[in-house]
């Protein structure tokens, strides 16, 4: 028989309480709250960032489902997990979805905390989004300018090159589109990917089914909130306009409403406000 | 090689000058009276022109060469009230209209010109015509009338149901409450007091945005798809029109033939495709200053003068370190850098534009509460300057992913409360989404958007518009709140608490009257 040896059995027994806390951390990570956010200068030439506080601590507030961001004079939902080794706005992160609710005017929430220097937001300006081709041709044309100051007229941020046609076999394509609470503002990266499933569809053809969702959140405190009644008819009527909008005709798309609120678990009920929209290629 | 060809290659060889004088010489040799377009007035409208203002001349190139404007119908009295698009659109005015030039043409007519009709030159219809206080919002503001259906017509092809109900509070013109032309009249309607916008650079205006897809696609305001031109089929970015009633040349034309000109038949086919064609092929901007001189050329910034919209790529974004907004500045930044001797008034000024262009696009304050731009996901406040917030379009100055929104020209409390204009309150439904900043009961001298959509969230939105030819066309803003460019300043200084000094307001003036 063989002995464990002591350091053997204090290594087992430190990685499960490891486990053991990771797994406690891993769910109290998930968080769900409302409350105003907080406006945070990080200096002259930096965007506003936003902070949260919640239970006694601050988060930084960055929406992962597009380009929401918080406002002021209005409370938002945060739905998320907190990212313990990840700083956002000077302040650990809590990555999910932010929803501002709009439909009710917060005075109250109207914070904004002084530029400290103490927040330091890395240089986000447009050169640094564009392909690194695009980013040497722009930074070129700034090196010209002192010659020919004409150069400073020239695009400096091309148009993306169009999308190739999509080859056969094809296959069935499915894009979600998540929604703030109470909102049919569909988001811009969502809205890129809907914008490819209808590129593949000019080539695949078949039908479009879309099936539209209202959602409830379980907040941390226990409170369920519903989305308004009829906000997944809603998200249907405005897809039905936007995809007839965009040329697709009537009979090559259907839309199926789900009016009733999927139910709330406090983890990701963001994801349940949605509209799902699914390619079935012709053949 | 074609004129126009001619014409960029002579501008760009910098033999502007001389060019400039042939032109002028052409417009100048009828004299100063001469800078009044009225309709029929035969005359051609040449490749290239400069007419004369009070900060220097505005000059436009007609991209397509000399037109003779006998009958065309930008030109000609169509309608039944004497008027012609040119009435409202003077070359001289940046084919806008200045409250100087209303002035000087009630003078000239003892207020019998066309501009001043019962129907829209007038503060209402009803009231007794040709004297001065019925028409005093065009007269002291430069406002035309536009009334608005109410409830809203179909938009787009489709049915629009407000979401809001609207209530005269005080109506100084009376035209809100007349029997005739009102709210409660057999024809409803809803009088809002509108400034005309330019009819340049059109070009400009009517592409699709480039470098900011998905918004190439859809709209910024609701994220759907951009509304097609109803000529056209095809999608248009809502750049012409204040409040985006008109979605092309076309469409906007067809609009103001039955009601700015009281035509009895609107524009035939080919009319409409002459009309359409002339305001594409025009490009303007201030092309001489009188104290900084020629604008254009090899000594001058290239964002300036009426060939930087000719060569300047259209709906770019131009808010990033090698556009700057309106491209390069510094050649009047060394100026005054390497000036050894004493600075002149003319480098002094030169350097104070080089620095508004900066101040434009590099001092960043908080836009906040402003509904349908804040509440798109940009975030309460959003930090950026003039330059990389809502006038990012290059060359053009105005917002490339264009929404209506309502920075507080109309709704109270942001405008200061005008007692020439009609005020209403809107109420909003309580099962609507209600504005983002003001909630359901809103005070507005002009609900704006929401005339077109019915949507309490844009009421008071109005669209962002070209910074091209400011020295020409004063008053500014839609309702005409701002009589100079010092005006606007101190608007936006205030409403967004930016806390620009004084030479930086001096600077930002002196820039935005060079463009």
């Amino acid at each position: 028989m063989i002995q464990p040896k002591p350091r053997a059995i204090f290594a087992l027994l430190a990685l499960g309480w490891i486990t053991l806390s990771l797994s406690f951390d891993l769910a109290a990570k998930s968080v769900s709250f409302i409350t105003c956010p907080i406006a945070r200068d990080v200096g002259p030439d930096s965007d506003i960032c936003f902070v949260a506080e919640y239970q006694g601590k601050t988060y930084g507030l960055l929406d992962t489902n597009g380009y929401n961001r918080p406002m002021l004079k209005h409370k938002v939902l945060v739905e998320g997990e907190i990212i313990e080794d990840e700083q956002v706005c000077g302040a650990t992160r809590i990555a999910g979805v932010i929803s501002v609710m709009r439909y009710e005017i917060s005075p109250e929430c109207n914070q904004i905390l002084p530029d400290d220097g103490s927040v330091v937001v890395k240089n986000n300006n447009l050169f640094l989004r564009i392909p690194e081709e695009q980013r040497k041709r722009a930074f070129r044309l700034m090196d010209e300018v002192a010659q020919n100051p004409e150069s400073s007229l020239k695009e400096a941020i091309l148009d993306p090159p169009p999308l190739p046609p999509v080859q056969p076999p094809f296959s069935e394509q499915t894009v979600d589109l998540h929604y703030p609470f109470n909102s049919k503002r569909s988001s811009s990266p969502e809205l890129r990917k809907l914008l490819y499933l209808i590129h593949y569809f000019t080539f695949s053809g078949g039908h479009i089914t879309v099936n539209t969702y209202q959602g409830a959140s379980l907040l941390d405190n226990g409170t369920v909130m519903e989305e308004m009644q009829g906000m997944s008819q809603a998200r249907a009527n405005m897809f039905r306009e936007l995809l007839t909008e965009l040329g697709i005709d009537d009979e090559n798309f259907s839309i199926q409403s789900h009016p009733t609120s999927v139910a709330a678990t406090g983890v990701e009920d963001w994801k349940n406000r949605r509209v799902s929209v699914t390619l079935h290629p012709a053949h | 090689m074609s004129l126009i060809n001619q014409l960029i290659a002579i501008l760009t060889r910098g033999c502007f000058a001389a060019l400039l004088f042939f032109c002028a010489g052409l417009i100048n040799a009828e004299g100063q009276d001469s800078q009044w377009w009225s309709p029929g007035d035969d005359r051609i409208f040449p490749a290239f022109s400069e007419y004369e203002n009070a900060s220097g001349r505005f000059g436009i190139i007609n991209t397509s060469g000399p037109i003779d404007t006998r009958n065309h119908p930008f030109f000609t009295a169509t309608g039944s009230n004497g008027r012609a698009c040119v009435t409202c659109h003077q070359p001289s005015d940046a084919m806008s209209l200045s409250v100087s030039t209303i002035q000087k043409r009630w003078q000239e007519t003892n207020g019998k010109d066309p501009l001043f009709a019962a129907i829209d030159g007038s503060n209402c219809p009803s009231l007794p015509q040709g004297e001065r206080e019925s028409h005093s919002l065009l007269l002291e503001k430069g406002l035309i009338r536009i009334p608005m259906p109410w409830p809203p017509r179909p938009f787009n092809g489709k049915e629009v149901t407000p979401e809001f109900s609207i209530k005269v509070i005080r109506d100084p013109t009376g035209c809100n409450l007349d029997p005739q032309w009102g709210l409660n009249s057999e024809n409803p309607a809803v009088s809002v007091f509108r400034r005309p916008r330019p009819v340049i650079n059109i070009a400009h205006l009517m592409e699709l945005p480039h470098g900011v897809a998905p918004f190439n696609t859809f709209f910024f305001n609701d994220a759907m798809p951009l509304p097609k031109g109803p000529d056209t089929g095809k999608p248009v970015p809502q750049q012409l029109m204040a409040d985006g009633r008109g979605l092309t040349p076309k469409h906007q034309a067809k609009d103001a033939a039955l009601t700015h000109l009281q035509m009895f038949e609107n524009f035939t086919e080919e009319q409409l495709q002459q009309i359409e064609a002339f305001e594409k092929q025009l490009y303007g901007a201030q092309s001489y200053d009188k104290v900084a001189g020629d604008l254009t050329g090899k000594d001058s910034p290239p964002g300036l003068g009426p060939n930087a919209l000719v060569i300047s790529p259209k709906a770019r974004l131009g808010n990033n370190p090698l556009n700057k907004n309106f491209g390069d500045f510094s050649i009047w930044t060394s100026v005054e850098d390497q000036a050894q001797t004493p600075q002149n008034e003319v480098s002094s000024f030169k350097a104070s534009v080089a620095r508004g262009a900066s101040v434009f696009r590099d001092i960043r304050f908080y836009i906040n509460d402003v509904g349908m731009y804040n509440d798109k996901g940009l975030g309460n406040p959003f930090k950026r300057s003039c330059g990389s917030g809502c006038h990012n379009t290059l060359s053009m100055g105005m917002d490339l992913s264009p929404g209506f929104m309502d920075i507080g020209l109309n709704n109270l409390p942001w405008q200061n409360q005008r007692s020439d204009l009609p005020l209403f309150k809107i109420t909003c439904h309580e099962d609507v989404m209600p504005h983002a900043f003001l909630g359901r009961e809103i005070y507005t001298h002009d609900p704006g958007r929401s005339l077109i959509t019915g949507r309490c969230t844009d009421v008071g939105a109005t669209m962002t518009q070209q910074m091209r030819g400011l020295a020409a066309r004063a008053p500014y803003f839609v309702g005409g709140a701002s009589a100079n460019l010092r005006e606007l300043v101190d608007f936006y200084d205030r409403r967004f608490n930016i806390g620009y000094t004084e030479q930086e307001k001096v600077d930002l003036v002196n820039f935005m009257r060079t463009l």
